[in-house]
Formats: structure tokens, sequence, C-alpha cells
């Protein structure tokens, strides 16, 4: 039993979806019978089929606390959010509510947008268990906070989402919920009606408690008292907002390194090395003497060596360095079809040094491959180290430099 | 403190609501229907604005408006009329033809949009409410609008055919709603369980809608089933046979044609919307997980 103040109890919630729409028809049919005969289903086993939106969550909030979740897309924030507004039911654990609660999760959803935003206030507020009588005495009151003026009276259809939102704020607040629940259309108002409706929340903190979504991390900062971080469908930070913000803000450079880590993967391709064709390969960058380096200054003259042993002559050969970002963009690539001779390639051992002159990469780490291939078919394809373009104090933008002159054509 | 689960008083503000896999599971055998009904009387605004809005569908952007509200209804009854005039059908002493087919189309029809209908609805518009909290029975319920206005318009041709052909009905006319009240709970509950059994299985949904189009035949509808050669003995344990024969002899002759199969029917009925309002109300929320 929880404690009496606590008015949000989530205990060991899991919530899985499943991954096809055959897997979700079989999970039906399989739970179907045992509903109906009054037996619990079995604990939902979590495959290869499923998807772990949310996994073991437990969270507790009392009475005058505001707690944030925040996590990169697809972490489980919004199944939270739609499981402890009874939308959706976990697979495992429970979610306990002391009290009465109120969500503002879809903007559109419980308003009618052929309705007037009156009408709608009813409508929603009906929707809450609240009654006529009830909301005729508030229904004033929800009006003037909403600030809509005339526009009361019109079809919801007609308006702004900004506008969308004041209602469905307003509704939801004058409920007097013991939980309010937001998901990120706050976001939605302007910063005035933002600062109104935060403003209204801590008025109501005292008797209520708050679980808030949101992208924003001022909000985050400024109204919550602890903050969960949600990663791949668990908690894996909670505490001070400050220090949520942070934690989060590594999570999403270290999520972003890892796409970009996983998408240069791909981009490169599968590695081949066909040592009956080509042997005793080196390649790397380096320097003008052919000595390997791993680091360039921006504009400066860059040289990749690279030398290896043919069995025979190949027919149309061509050697590539395609070159890509830390972030994953194929910037560009080195080719023997650009060179300015024709490049030959011949049995026994071959060994070149190729110049870029100005090497116009902006600051950061650049990825490449070394391919040799012959009429198409690759004989041989590996990564190389890695090279990084130094910083310098001047600003860049982007991934090129492009070689710029600035002459002014007007004299007053 | 109370302590309540969500399946208790899923529809008041319950001091405590605890939310669990599976938390309606055992809410009951008889509960569930009457939860529902409460999420009904909870929702009314949102489904009468949904049965408008549904209304308007038909008319909207048509030269003749709600006319097509009108005569859409009446097309199938219609071409059945048309072929009892034509005396396609084979008669059942006592009563002309184009009453016997009327009455009987109109029952019918009314039976398919509670069982099909209900199925179609629910499986049509479970995405499409799955981001929201409007229960799945809302949608259940938003369909009667349009299948009291079908059924209202098809009784209005009903009563000129009798008016036409028959004169005055029995004093049993007014009994009739009555005598109609097992039938509907019939053919809902079978629409209930359809609609569970159509989500985990379009095989079921597809099965459902071949068995109505031809069961038509085998329903003392257009025909009485004894025509039917080797299909006559179906009508026997045929319920929507027995409610259709029933209904008529109620209205026209104010006595039940066979009251035992009548009384097994409506307590078979009874017992198909308390099972198939169990089956819907323990199954919403996988529904929604799974088909939103």
């Amino acid at each position: 039993m929880s404690a009496p103040d606590v008015i949000l109890d989530v205990r060991g919630v899991s919530k899985f979806y499943a991954r096809t729409a055959g897997r979700a028809d079989s999970v039906l049919m399989r739970d179907l019978p045992r509903a109906v005969l009054g037996l619990s289903s079995k604990p939902h086993p979590a495959g290869k089929s499923d998807i772990v939106a949310v996994d073991d969550l437990d969270l507790m909030i009392r009475r005058g606390e505001a707690v944030g979740i925040i996590g990169l897309n697809g972490s489980g924030k919004t199944t939270t959010l739609r499981m402890v507004a009874g939308q959706l039911r976990p697979d495992r654990g429970e979610i306990v509510i002391n009290g009465r609660s109120a969500a503002i999760i879809a903007l559109a959803a419980g308003m009618e947008g052929g309705e007037t935003g009156r009408s709608n206030i009813y409508i929603r507020s009906a929707m809450m268990g609240r009654s006529r009588k009830d909301v005729e005495s508030v229904a004033d009151e929800i009006i003037e906070f909403t600030e809509l003026g005339e526009a009361i009276d019109s079809p919801i259809a007609t308006y702004s989402s900004g506008m969308k939102i004041r209602l469905a704020f307003a509704i939801a607040i004058f409920t007097r919920p013991d939980l309010l629940i937001v998901d990120e259309t706050l976001s939605v108002g302007d910063f005035h009606f933002r600062q109104k409706c935060l403003s209204k929340v801590r008025e109501l903190r005292e008797n209520s408690a708050f679980l808030l979504v949101t992208h924003s991390m001022g909000d985050v900062r400024n109204f919550c008292d602890r903050v969960l971080v949600m990663h791949r469908g668990k908690v894996v930070f909670e505490g001070e907002p400050l220090a949520a913000v942070e934690y989060y803000q590594r999570l999403g450079e270290k999520g972003r390194d890892e796409d970009a880590v996983a998408k240069v993967a791909r981009l490169r391709g599968d590695f081949i090395r066909n040592d009956n064709e080509v042997s005793d390969v080196e390649h790397h960058w380096c320097d003008a003497q052919g000595n390997m380096i791993d680091r360039l200054d921006p504009g400066e003259d860059a040289y990749f060596r690279a030398a290896f042993t043919l069995r025979d002559t190949p027919i149309k050969p061509q050697i590539g360095i395609p070159i890509w970002s830390r972030e994953g963009v194929y910037v560009t690539g080195i080719s023997t079809l650009h060179s300015d001779e024709p490049v030959t390639l011949t049995a026994g051992r071959n060994e070149f040094i190729i110049k870029v002159p100005g090497f116009p990469l902006n600051p950061g780490r650049y990825e490449s491959n070394f391919s040799i291939n012959d009429s198409g078919a690759f004989l041989y394809r590996q990564p190389n180290e890695p090279v990084v373009v130094r910083s310098k104090p001047k600003m860049f933008w982007g991934v090129i430099h492009l070689a710029q002159q600035w002459r002014r054509v007007n004299h007053d | 403190m109370v302590k309540k689960t969500s399946s208790d008083k899923a529809d008041e503000a319950p001091p405590t609501l605890i939310y669990r896999s599976d938390d309606r599971v055992k809410s009951g055998f008889f509960r569930p229907l009457f939860i529902l009904i409460g999420q009904i009387i909870r929702w009314r605004w949102h489904i009468m604005i949904n049965v408008r809005r549904d209304f308007m569908k038909v008319s909207r952007g048509a030269t003749f408006g709600a006319f097509w509200n009108v005569v859409l209804p009446l097309v199938p009854l219609g071409a059945y009329t048309l072929l009892a005039w034509a005396r396609v059908f084979p008669e059942r002493e006592g009563y002309p033809a184009i009453v016997y087919v009327t009455t009987g189309a109109t029952l019918w029809f009314l039976f398919v949009d509670c069982a099909v209908g209900t199925m179609k609805s629910v499986m049509a518009k479970t995405s499409m409410i799955g981001q929201t909290s409007y229960p799945l029975i809302g949608v259940v319920a938003g369909q009667f609008g349009e299948i009291g206005f079908n059924l209202a318009v098809r009784l209005c041709a009903v009563a000129l055919a009798v008016g036409l052909l028959w004169g005055a009905p029995s004093w049993g006319l007014v009994l009739a709603p009555l005598a109609l009240l097992p039938a509907i709970a019939f053919f809902l509950g079978l629409g209930l369980v359809l609609a569970v059994m159509g989500s985990a299985s379009k095989d079921i949904s597809n099965i459902a809608g071949v068995i109505a189009a031809y069961a038509i035949f085998v329903s003392n509808v257009i025909f009485p089933v004894e025509f039917a050669g080797p299909l006559a003995p179906i009508s026997t344990f045929n319920p929507a046979a027995i409610f259709i024969d029933n209904m008529r002899s109620v209205v026209f002759y104010a006595r039940l044609e066979s009251p035992v199969s009548y009384a097994i029917a409506s307590g078979a009925g009874v017992l198909l919307l308390i099972v198939g309002a169990r089956m819907f109300y323990v199954m919403e929320f996988r529904i929604r997980s799974y088909k939103s």
C-alpha cells in the first residue's frame, strides 16, 4: 500500500509492442481464451518479435512534487505517460494512482473539432468525470484563463495549435486534479501563455503532483523537482534537474556518436581481402615523405601512401579512397579515375603517393576506405586509420572549406 | 482509503486506481456489461457528436443532401420488395408476400448491422482512437445512431406496405419493441464477440461477412425456410429465423409462433450479450495496444 501522500506509484512496469502485424494477431489469439475464462495471461515474453517500449520502470511521485521525464526519441516517455493516463495497460507491473488525474497528451485527443471551444469545455470535462453543474461553476474561469475571447464560440477546428493547447490545459487544470500528466504539448504555447501555465501549476503544487514529459530543458530546470532520464525503455538516471539535463545531453551526444558510427560502418560496406590476388598491402595517410600521420592542419597538403603486390596485371583497375565525416556524411572520394595521368597497375609490386593539395576538409575526424577493384570486382577493400583535421581559430561551417577570394568592386 | 481497481468503476474518479495487465480479467461475469453501459453514459457527448458526424458524412458534398440518408437504407429493402411483388419468392400462408419480405428484411438488416456492423466499426476505428482515452465501446454505441435511423426509415416503408396490403396490425404491435430486445441482445453480443475475434484474425471477419451474405436465405427473411430444401432444418437452430418468425406473429397475430424456441433464443441472447461484453471489456486494452 502506498503512503498517503504518494499520488503516483509505478512499480516494475514494462510494456511491449509487437514488431509485426502477424505477431500482434498471434498474441491476441493466445490471450483471448485465457482472458475470457478469467485466467491471468502468462507474463508476456519479450522476444525478437517484440519491441520493449518500457522496461521495468519504477517511479513514485508525492503530492506537491513535479517530476520530469526526458529522453531521446523512442526512449519510452510517451508510452509511460499513456500508461499512467490509463490509455494503455502495462504488460508487467502495476500503476497506482491515489486520486483524480488529468492528462494532456495528444493535443487533439478528447477535443471535437467541429464543436466550439465552449462546447468542448463541457465535453472534455464530462469525459474527466465532472458533472455539467460542476463545469458550469468554473466555465467562466476556464474561458478567462484561455484568453481566447470571442474565439471561444468558434469551432476549434479553426484554432491554431497554441489556442488548442490553451483550451486543453485550462480544462485540465480547472478539474483540480491530484495528478496532472502533461506531454510535450505544452511547448506549443507561446511564451506568455507558458509562463501563465507554469504560474498556475505552481499555485496547484501544494495539493497536486505533476508528471511532465518534455524536450524543453528550460522547463525541466525551472519547473521539475526531480527528473528521470529514459533510454531504450529504461530509467538510466534519476536525480536533480541540472544533473539530469547534463546526463541527457551526454546521452544525446553518445547516441549521435553511436548512430554515426553505425552509419559509417554501413556505408563502408563489407571489408574484402583477396590474398591470392593482392598481398603485402600498406595504405595510410602520410606526409610528403610517406611517413604515416593521423593529423593534418586545415588547408595543408595531404598525402596518401598505398603499396601492394598484385599476382596478375589487372584488366581495368581502379583504386578508390572514399571519405566519410564522423557524422556519417559521405564527403568525397579520391580515385584513379580523377588522376591527371593514366594510372597503371601491373603484376608485382606497385607503390603510389597520392597528393591532395590544400586538403579542403574542415576540422573534424574523417574515416576512409582503401579499395582496389578490377573491372568492378573488389580485390581489396579495408579501412584506413582515421585522420583528424585539427581545429583552428577561424570559424568554419559544414564539412568543406571552399577557397575564396573577396574583392570589393564599388568605391564610394 | 477505499481501494478499487480500474475495472471496478472505470468511469468515476475513484480514490485509488490500479492499472495492471490483468486488472480486467477478474472483473466477474456480469459486471463488465454494466461497466460498459457506464462508459457509454460518461462519453455520451462524444458519442452523440460522432453519430452526428457519421450521419452528415453520407450527405456531405451531395446535391440532394439528407435525401441520401433516407434513400440508401431503402435500396436493399426495395430490391427484395420488388422480387416479392414479381412473385419470385414462395409465399407463406397468412402473409402477403410484400409484407412478409419487408418485415423480414427490416429485421434482418437490423440484426446484421448489430453483429457484423459492430465488428466492422471496431476493426475500422481502433487505430483512430488508439491515441485517445475514448473507449472502444463508444465506437459500438456510436454506430447505433445510424442503425436506429436506418431502422426508422425502413419501418416507415414497412408501415406503408402493411397499411396498403394488410390493414391495421394486431395489438401485439405494442409488445414488439419488448419482444425485439432479446434479439438485439443476441446480435449485439455476437457482434462484440466477432469484434474481438476479428481484431485477432482477419479470417474471422471475412467468414462472418460471408455467412451474413448467405444466411438471409435460411432465416425466414424473404421466404419461409421450409422452401429451402435440404437447408430447411437449419431454421430450427437459427436464432435469426426464430426471432424473425416470432416477431412477425407478435405484430400481426399478437402471439408467439414458437414460444419455446423464442424463450431459448432469448436466453441465449442475454447470455451471449453478457459473454460478449465480458470478452470485449477484458480484451479492450490488448486490442488497443496491438491494433493502434
